[in-house]
């Protein structure tokens, strides 16, 4: 973006801390550098480039009102966070039988609009992201895998124990694992 | 080519510097691209509401007229391809507050001029709408509930080809939405999975259905059996 400032060499929480601080393109950073994950781990649920690009818009317009509430604390890992984010507005969309809307209500903005160039590049960017391998680079190998099961796949704990020849408490205590180490470095979820 | 990652990622600098407190930049002006001037109308993008239209919604029949605000007046050609723009205003021929709003921000520079809209065609699903612009037309599909969707092209491509919404993802099905050019009694949708599907054209040139697979084309066909 025009009169973006470099940020190559911050890390994703410190895009936020600058965006928590007023400088607002840094937000527009950390969408640039972690949107295709989550349109990707989108994609994969709802299969529909329209479902899933309504859905990309709330859940970073719900990141970003948390990012300025100055009582909560910053994710260390912003991208699992964002992404357990996206899993529950998923849920809730889910729940409600229509797509979340509830942090553009609060920020007060429109709904996107999507064209059909929009459409085939939200379908490009699922198809040519691996969302395990993004998180790969954040997460132990143990509770990537057991995430992805769960919280990816959505499989059952018994069925991942069955894959893994482990106990079913052994995956409950790696997908507890690794989901608390993207909560506590979060604080809470929106 | 679509710029829908950069107009995201505008918006949420434009939230956060709402959130911070800080103003908005003015938006600078834009210029017109020689090339595929076409393309811009595409970009109906979300942004800043100008003022007009985040302080006054448009509740009555007619939209107010907003200073330049586009396209004066339908073309000849593209009246004669759609009469549908050529028929008075109705009060169906208003758009959703959201696309009146997003329509706004690209007034200038692509002369869509939501007043001058034509409801083409309405159902359970929401509605559609043709709207010109300069050089353009525009399909703005506004289903019930869901979030809303465009496709422009230029107007002579319209007039020959009509124009198709891209497939909405609905309970039971493919939404799709179009308007056929003057003349065409029905059109065959082409989908991606499929036989062929023929839909009636009704007196607006506009057309509807759900569809079991997502439409990949338009063409003319003869009145359904």
């Amino acid at each position: 973006m025009t009169g973006a400032r470099h940020y190559d060499q911050e890390s994703d929480r410190a895009l936020l801390e600058r965006a928590r601080d007023g400088e607002a393109e840094a937000f527009g950073e950390f969408f640039r550098r972690r949107h295709q994950v989550v349109l990707a781990y989108l994609m994969a649920r709802v299969r529909e480039p329209d479902v899933a690009g309504d859905l990309l818009d709330e859940v970073f317009c719900a990141v970003l009102i948390t990012v300025h509430e100055r009582d909560r604390e910053l994710p260390e890992l912003p991208v699992a966070w964002t992404i357990g984010v996206a899993r529950n507005k998923l849920f809730e969309s889910y729940r409600q039988g229509r797509v979340q809307a509830a942090a553009r209500q609060r920020l007060a903005l429109e709904p996107v609009v999507l064209h059909d160039a929009d459409l085939e590049l939200i379908d490009n960017v699922a198809r040519d992201t691996d969302v395990v391998a993004r998180l790969r680079e954040e997460l132990p190998e143990e509770q990537v895998h057991a995430l992805r099961a769960r919280v990816l796949d959505d499989r059952e704990y018994a069925e991942i124990a069955t894959e893994l020849q482990c106990s079913e408490s052994v995956v409950r205590q790696r997908v507890s694992r690794g989901l608390r180490t993207l909560r506590q470095r979060l604080g809470t979820q929106p | 080519m679509s710029d829908y990652s950069k107009r995201l990622e505008q918006r949420y600098v434009d939230a956060s510097r709402r959130l911070a407190g800080e103003p908005a930049p003015a938006a600078r002006p834009r210029r017109r691209r020689r090339t595929a001037a076409w393309l811009i109308a595409a970009a109906l993008v979300i942004g800043v509401p100008t003022l007009a239209l985040a302080t006054r919604p448009w509740d009555g029949p007619t939209p107010p007229a907003v200073p330049g605000a586009g396209l004066a007046r339908v073309s000849a050609a593209s009246a004669a391809a759609f009469p549908v723009l050529a028929r008075p205003a109705q009060a169906r021929d208003v758009l959703p507050r959201s696309a009146l709003s997003i329509l706004g921000v690209q007034q200038e520079t692509t002369g869509v001029n939501p007043r001058l809209a034509r409801q083409v065609v309405s159902g359970r699903f929401g509605a559609a709408y043709l709207i010109p612009g300069d050089g353009s037309l525009c399909l703005l599909v506004a289903p019930a509930g869901g979030p809303v969707r465009s496709n422009c092209t230029r107007a002579t491509k319209a007039a020959a080809d009509g124009l198709l919404s891209a497939g909405i993802h609905e309970p039971g099905g493919t939404l799709v939405a179009g308007v056929a050019p003057a003349g065409w009694p029905a059109v065959t949708i082409v989908t991606r999975v499929g036989r062929p599907v023929v839909l009636p054209v009704n007196p607006d040139g506009g057309f509807t259905a759900v569809l079991s697979s997502p439409p990949v084309a338009v063409k003319r066909a003869a009145s359904p059996r």
